[in-house]
């Protein structure tokens, strides 16, 4: 996968500066919590097979870094490509594959809004019932209602922006 | 109603709206249908914080990304020429274990294709092999290390399906290898009908290659020696093979040198990951209402009807799985197709590992069949060619596949041989 083209930021609209900023922000979160993984999954496997111990709480932290890589990742998603089926639509004329760019955003997000408001109705409840010693779970937890605002934000400054230029990637 | 709204999520999903998004359009309106509150939807969203497998993609997709970037395909490529080139149709028979190889790693995203493909085509030329048959050698080539360690849609579907991927791995094996053999005899074939003389062996080439593919060629043997051997599941193989992928890319072949390269492979694999993970949690939501729904009991009481056997059962999967993989690409295919045939195979008596591997060897040959396949694709961005050239350039390799995929589905002991061995016991 190539990463799209980025044209000097100073000659962008707003919507797509505070679209670059906040895709670099979203990447450097989820680079961190890449590498992070991977350090403690390194030290979990040394603690486990040389010091015959295991790091407190690194199992749940693990699982909860997957997520906020992944949920992070798939907010990066949105700028570069997400799986589509798209059967119908690779065979559909250059002109009307950007005509629909717009209609799709719009539509993707309204579904990521309805999916961040139950994501926060979600948490909240977690957050009200969860006991004092799980608070910091239910803490890892807000990159679901995170996620999916940062999706419905992409969605509509994609619609906002419109279609990409011709020559760069859907 | 209910179809109706069907049929209008199918007909966004073809025009190019994200998966994720139709299922979670689709979700959000069948828990809206059941009288639910849609939170239950992020209830079952969570069940991905407690899947201790789902670590493992992360990281075997970063140590893809990490070689492909690193150029470990060009530098396995030389080795699998120095040792298998001077056997007849040698060329042909490298460029298959090649893009095997890496496909098992780059995990089926297409890469293989746009990473060798490329560099193989005009060496296949070179060495007089007839241009269709280059074509269809290398577009067939793009999915065939789908069935090998360590694979990422054997890890989805083991996480999807809730089957061991250890053992996965292991069903994955024969079946891989016979497709290899397969699609070998049939390269020696054509190179002896040709009339292409082989190269003679090289030690010295040999040699020389060696020194620079050995450390790549080291990760793939390590992580089959250590999940076959018991000494690492597959999240600590993984986490191994993103740490080793990223010593060898960053201080042995010093590739990766600059941050900005080591920024660029993470960052791939978190968009490759996100748009991934992004499907199985939305569509762990709504599978979870299908089923409440019970959508495959009644299935299931209208095959009863007229499906009284496994053979029965096999065939028609065969059938719906070919049209499926014609339609989607093989990670929305195993999110959603699976839980959905899971109980169904189970009823038939299929064992849910055999299941596994005929579901993914359909898919597999889903990847060369029009409209969606998406090493058509791929290829036809890459050596720039009409799609309708390359499907009927691959369709010889799409034979051959076939005639595999019956092997594969019918004689379940090629993926379940192991259940009579000792090796049952680690696992």
């Amino acid at each position: 996968m190539t990463e799209p083209a980025t044209p000097h930021v100073r000659n962008r609209t707003w919507e797509a500066k505070l679209e670059f900023y906040l895709t670099r922000t979203e990447s450097l979160i989820a680079i961190t919590g890449l590498l992070l993984l991977l350090l403690l999954s390194l030290a979990e496997i040394i603690a486990r097979n040389f010091l015959h111990t295991a790091i407190p709480g690194a199992e749940v932290l693990d699982r909860y870094l997957v997520l906020w890589v992944s949920f992070l990742g798939a907010a990066l998603a949105v700028r570069e490509r997400h799986i589509k089926i798209d059967a119908v639509a690779v065979w559909l004329p250059e002109i009307w594959r950007r005509r629909l760019e717009r209609p799709i955003f719009l539509f993707s997000a309204v579904v990521c809004g309805g999916l961040f408001w139950a994501a926060v109705r979600f948490w909240r409840e977690e957050w009200t019932y969860a006991p004092a010693t799980e608070k910091w779970i239910t803490v890892l937890g807000i990159i679901i209602p995170l996620s999916f605002f940062l999706l419905t934000f992409h969605f509509a400054l994609r619609f906002l922006i419109g279609p990409r230029s011709a020559g760069r990637q859907p | 109603m209910t179809l109706t709204i069907i049929i209008l999520l199918a007909a966004v999903a073809l025009l190019g709206v994200p998966l994720f998004v139709v299922l979670g359009a689709g979700s959000l309106i069948a828990a809206h249908i059941a009288g639910l509150d849609s939170a239950v939807l992020i209830t079952e969203m969570m069940r991905l914080a407690s899947s201790p497998n789902l670590m493992a993609i992360p990281l075997f997709t970063l140590a893809g990304v990490v070689l492909s970037r690193g150029g470990a395909p060009q530098r396995l490529l030389q080795l699998f020429n120095a040792g298998f080139g001077w056997m007849p149709g040698g060329l042909a028979v490298v460029a298959l274990i090649a893009c095997a190889f890496f496909t098992a790693f780059s995990g089926a995203s297409g890469v293989t294709i746009l990473a060798l493909g490329g560099v193989l085509y005009p060496i296949l030329l070179g060495e007089h092999y007839t241009k269709r048959f280059s074509l269809g050698l290398l577009t067939a080539s793009g999915s065939l290390g789908l069935l090998f360690p360590p694979s990422l849609v054997i890890l989805l579907y083991g996480i999807v399906a809730g089957v061991s991927i250890e053992q996965l791995f292991l069903a994955g094996f024969v079946p891989g290898l016979i497709l290899l053999a397969l699609l070998a005899f049939y390269c020696m074939f054509v190179s002896r009908r040709i009339g292409l003389t082989p190269k003679p062996f090289s030690a010295a080439a040999l040699a020389t290659a060696l020194r620079a593919g050995i450390w790549d060629l080291l990760l793939p043997v390590g992580i089959v020696a250590g999940i076959f051997g018991g000494f690492v599941t597959a999240t600590e193989a993984a986490t191994c093979s993103a740490a080793y992928a990223l010593l060898l890319e960053t201080v042995i072949h010093r590739e990766l040198r600059s941050l900005s390269q080591l920024h660029g492979a993470l960052r791939e694999t978190t968009v490759l990951v996100g748009s991934l993970l992004i499907i199985l949690g939305v569509a762990l939501g709504l599978t979870n209402l299908l089923i409440d729904a019970q959508v495959p009991m009644k299935i299931l009481a209208l095959m009863e009807r007229d499906v009284n056997s496994q053979l029965h059962f096999l065939l028609l999967l065969n059938l719906f799985l070919l049209v499926v993989g014609c339609l989607m690409d093989i990670f929305s295919a195993i999110v959603v197709v699976v839980p959905l045939i899971l109980p169904l195979a189970q009823r038939f008596g299929v064992d849910p590992v055999h299941l596994g591997i005929v579901f993914l060897a359909n898919l597999e040959i889903g990847y060369l069949t029009p409209p969606v396949g998406i090493n058509l694709f791929l290829a036809s961005q890459r050596f720039r060619e009409p799609m309708l050239n390359l499907f009927r350039a691959s369709l010889p390799f799409l034979l051959i596949m076939l005639v595999w995929l019956g092997l594969v589905t019918y004689l379940p002991e090629l993926s379940l041989w192991w259940k009579k061995t000792g090796l049952i016991r680690v696992f």
